[in-house]
Order: C-alpha cells, then structure tokens, then sequence
C-alpha cells in the first residue's frame, strides 16, 4: 500500500478509485490549518499596516524623511 | 461515464467552464490595468497590490465556506425551507479535491454525488470563484488611493464570499427562494453582481469619505486625471473581452430542456430555462454597443465615460439579455447608461461621493436599473420550468432590486464599514495619502536606486563617470 495515498496501482475499473489526493482522513485537520493561516495573513496584514503608517505618518509630520 | 455520449457531455461540459474561467481572468486583468491607470503615479504600486491580493484573498475563503452557502442557503433559509445539504461543497469533502467519480469514502456522499460531481465541482467552484473576483474588483475601484488594503481585503471577503453569494443563492439559482417567490429574474448577474457590488461600494465610500483636495471649499469637484489613460484602455478592453467569458459561464452548455418524456438537447440558464449561445451573443454586442454610443453621447465624447458606458450598457441588459431582442438590448443598454451618468454626477454633488472610477454608476445604478427594467419587459414570462414557481413582474423584479443593492448590497457594507472606520484601519493617514501611498517604497533602502548606482561605480570605475 502507498504510504500516503489509497492505492498503489491504477485499478482496472476507474469506477472503484475515489479520491486521489494523499493522506485522505486528514481533510478536517487540513481545513483547520488552511483557516488559521488564512486568519493570519489578516491578522499579520492589518498590524503590519498600523505600524507603517503610523511610522509613516511620524516621519512625514517630523520632515526627517 | 460509461458510454461514449455522457462521457462527451460530461467532459465538454468540464471543459466549457474550464475555457470560460480562462476567459474570466481577463476581467481580472483588466480590473488591475485600470485601477493602477485611473491611479496616480504617487499610488500605482499600491493600487495594483490591493488588486491583485483580492486575488488568494477571495480564493481561500471562497475554498473554505462561499461555495457551501451557495448551496446551502438557497431556500433563506426559513423561507421555502431550511439549511440545504450540500456535502460535496464543504471544504473537507472529498469531492473538493482530486477524485476520479468512484465509490465515496464518506456516508456524507452518495454514488451520485460522487459521478456528478468528481468531474463539475471544480470548474463550477472556480467559474462561480470568478464571478466573487469581480465583485470584490468593482469595489476596488471605487475606493483607490485612500483605503487601507487589509480593510479592503476583509470588505472583499465579506461581499466576495459571503452576501454575493447569499443573493445568488436567493435569486440565480433555479431554486432560490426569490425565484420561486418573485418571479425574480437576473439571467446574467445585472442584479446579484453588479448591482450588489454597487449598493457595497457606495456604502464604503460614504464612511470612507472623498480623497485629499477631491472637492473645493465650494462644493464643486476636482477632476483627478489619470496618470495613464492607455492601460485604462486597454483595461476596460480585457474586461469587454473577459465579459463573453462570463456571459458563457453563466450558462449551463448542454442538458436536456424537454423534461423526462423527450429529449431535446440546449443550452439553459442558470435557472434551467433554454437559451442559445447564439442569442446571447446578439444580445451582449447590441448592449455593448448601446452603451458605448450612450458613454460618448451623454459625455460629449469623453473617453472614460464612452469605455464606462459600453459595460455599463451590458451590464443594464443582462437581466433579460437571455431573451431579449437585440434592439431591446440596444436600447435598454442607452437608457440604463444615461440613467447613471446622470446618477453619478448628482450623487457626486449632493453627497460628495468620490467614486473614483463610477463603478457605483455603472454596476450598481446600470445594474438595478436592468433588474427592474426586466420585469417590465418580460411581465408574465415564466421564471423557471419548476411547476409553481412565480413569472416575471415588475414588482418581483423592483423587490429583487432593492434586495440585491440595499439589502445585501449597502446595509452589510456600511455595518462593516463603520465598525472599520471605528477601529481606525479603514482610512490611510492623510499625510501618506499627500505623500503617496507608494512613499514607503520609494524612500525604502531597497528600492533607493541612488544606493545602486554608488555600487555600480564602486564595482566597475568608468573614466567617463
């Protein structure tokens, strides 16, 4: 048996393969993942914006730019 | 897949929304073009960053929960019924993966949600996900040179993946509570898309307020010109290009239209009612040209409003644009672009609306005015082949307007808005909007060409230096 995946030949009946991704059973742990880096990237974004600007927005203000 | 004939079919019919998501990334493309044209040169960089991040940004999060409401709620839920199942659209279904249509590994899935789907869901996932770029693109105009781009992105989401979605469940599938209900009927998305997308975007302009020196102590506003008109052209030529992508992605390519007793094969709408590649297309030139001769008639030949007026004129008869006749569409695409034209300059001037690219004009005013016009021109026309279902009104289309634009157009948009603006990340500094939003880049050491050349006259010394 594939070590990550369902079947380890092409069957002779297509109709008997499913998914053919690896590691399938993992999909609920995948859509976690997916989420928290998906929350992330905004999380991140949104801070990443808030000290620019206001580092910015200090040397614009202080003429030291 | 067991015969030559539904292999053909099934396999075509995967193939025509893969060409037609193709097709669709013009649209895209051209958004980008545009926007960092109608940019100025102070802003290009973050004008086209905001652009295309919408890109992933929409993507994941239609991946992980907007193709599953599609389906889910399309009864309200509450109204014709409850929360429907849609196993094969939640994100840890098998089938929203590789799969070759075989037995299912989960009791979620049937043998016919597997061969049905194992070979449709990603081409429908990725046709629909194209349709949600574009929402979140007709905001993205509208709000240049002054929004910060995680607001942006979380507005994008929030009308790309979830209301856009809502109301297309509501009213562009065939059994959405509104069709069933009103009657509604939106063939090409004049409504549950652009009109939407509208209704969003003048929300957010309202909290976001106009851009630095938009308009005089007065009153009276200041044309910011763009800083290249020749890739606002070419821009607006790739979405024109990109729309026939979407007209044939809204159709389903080849079924059955005469029910269990016959067999008569057509394309059909998204609501399963019969139409022809061929009378689409009439339709979509006729409108197209309607508009584009409006944008240079009311605008006295400028060139932004005739290119505006040619989508706008599209956009205003996509409604019916499935049955139509083409010099209705004609004609319908005049009267929608002349209508917002109008709307544009006198939303401006009363409120002070700085829509920098009249994309409330041309997809929410064209797009609501289409709506409702359908429902005058195709009084009493069955609204799908479902036994029971309302026909086509005026009222039912009016009700569907006001749905799509203020319902899940304004109202979710202007709450989300508002709790931005509240938090103080909606809006950038107006120092930096003066500076330019690409400021930081410029003054950036890495991007400091002067530091480059001291390198390059260090590395290799040149007598002629």
């Amino acid at each position: 048996m594939s070590a990550t995946g369902t079947f380890d030949s092409w069957p002779a009946d297509p109709m008997d393969l499913g998914p053919l991704y690896p590691l399938v059973g993992s999909e609920i742990l995948m859509t976690v993942i997916c989420s928290l880096v998906f929350a992330g990237f905004f999380i991140w974004k949104i801070k990443l914006e808030k000290h620019k600007y206001e580092k910015e927005t200090a040397a614009l203000n202080g003429g030291n730019d | 897949m067991d015969n030559e004939l539904s292999a053909l079919s099934v396999i075509f019919t995967e193939f025509y929304y893969w060409v037609t998501v193709v097709m669709m990334f013009l649209i895209h493309v051209g958004f980008c073009l545009y926007e960092v044209g109608m940019a100025r040169d102070k802003n290009k960089v973050n004008t086209l960053m905001k652009n295309a991040m919408l890109i992933p940004v929409i993507t994941v999060g239609f991946y992980l929960f907007g193709w599953w409401l599609y389906f889910a709620v399309q009864n309200g839920p509450g109204i014709t019924g409850g929360l429907k199942d849609a196993s094969w659209a939640v994100p840890w279904s098998e089938l929203m993966g590789t799969h070759m249509g075989g037995k299912p590994g989960s009791d979620a899935l049937t043998a016919e949600d597997t061969a049905l789907w194992a070979r449709l869901n990603g081409v429908f996932w990725a046709a629909f996900l194209l349709f949600s770029w574009t929402a979140g693109s007709i905001l993205s105009g509208a709000v240049i040179e002054r929004i910060r781009s995680g607001a942006f992105w979380l507005l994008a989401l929030l009308v790309g993946c979830v209301t856009w979605v809502i109301d297309a469940a509501w009213g562009w599938s065939d059994t959405g509570w509104m069709v069933q209900k009103l009657g509604y009927h939106d063939a090409y998305a004049s409504g549950v898309i652009h009109g939407l997308a509208g209704g969003s975007a003048l929300a957010i302009l309202i909290h976001l307020g106009p851009r630095v020196g938009r308009f005089r102590e007065d009153g009276t506003p200041r044309v910011i010109p763009a800083h290249n008109v020749w890739m606002v052209a070419i821009g607006m030529f790739m979405i024109f290009t990109g729309f026939w992508g979407f007209y044939a992605a809204c159709n389903i390519p080849i079924m059955n239209i005469a029910g269990e007793d016959g067999a008569f094969f057509s394309a059909a709408t998204i609501y399963l009612t019969p139409t022809t590649l061929s009378a689409i297309t009439f339709n979509f030139l006729m409108s197209l040209a309607g508009g584009l001769i409006m944008g240079y008639w009311v605008s006295k030949g400028d060139a932004f409003w005739t290119f505006q007026g040619g989508l706008g004129g599209v956009i205003t008869a996509s409604a019916g644009n499935d049955l139509y006749h083409p010099i209705q569409a004609f004609l319908l695409a005049m009267l929608g672009v002349y209508c917002g034209y109008r709307l544009h300059y006198w939303v401006e001037r009363k409120f002070k609306i700085d829509d920098a690219v009249g994309a409330v004009a041309t997809h929410g005013y064209c797009g609501s005015i289409g709506v409702v016009a359908a429902g005058f021109l195709l009084w009493g026309y069955p609204s799908s082949t479902h036994a029971g279902y309302a026909s086509i009104t005026p009222w039912g289309q009016i009700s569907g307007a006001l749905i799509m634009f203020l319902g899940l157009g304004f109202i979710p948009c202007y709450v989300a808005a508002g709790i931005l603006r509240r938090m103080g990340i909606l809006r950038i500094p107006r120092e930096v909007e003066v500076a330019g939003l690409d400021h930081a880049i410029v003054v950036d050491d890495s991007y400091n060409l002067s530091d480059v050349e001291a390198a390059e006259r260090e590395l290799v010394p040149l007598k002629s230096r």
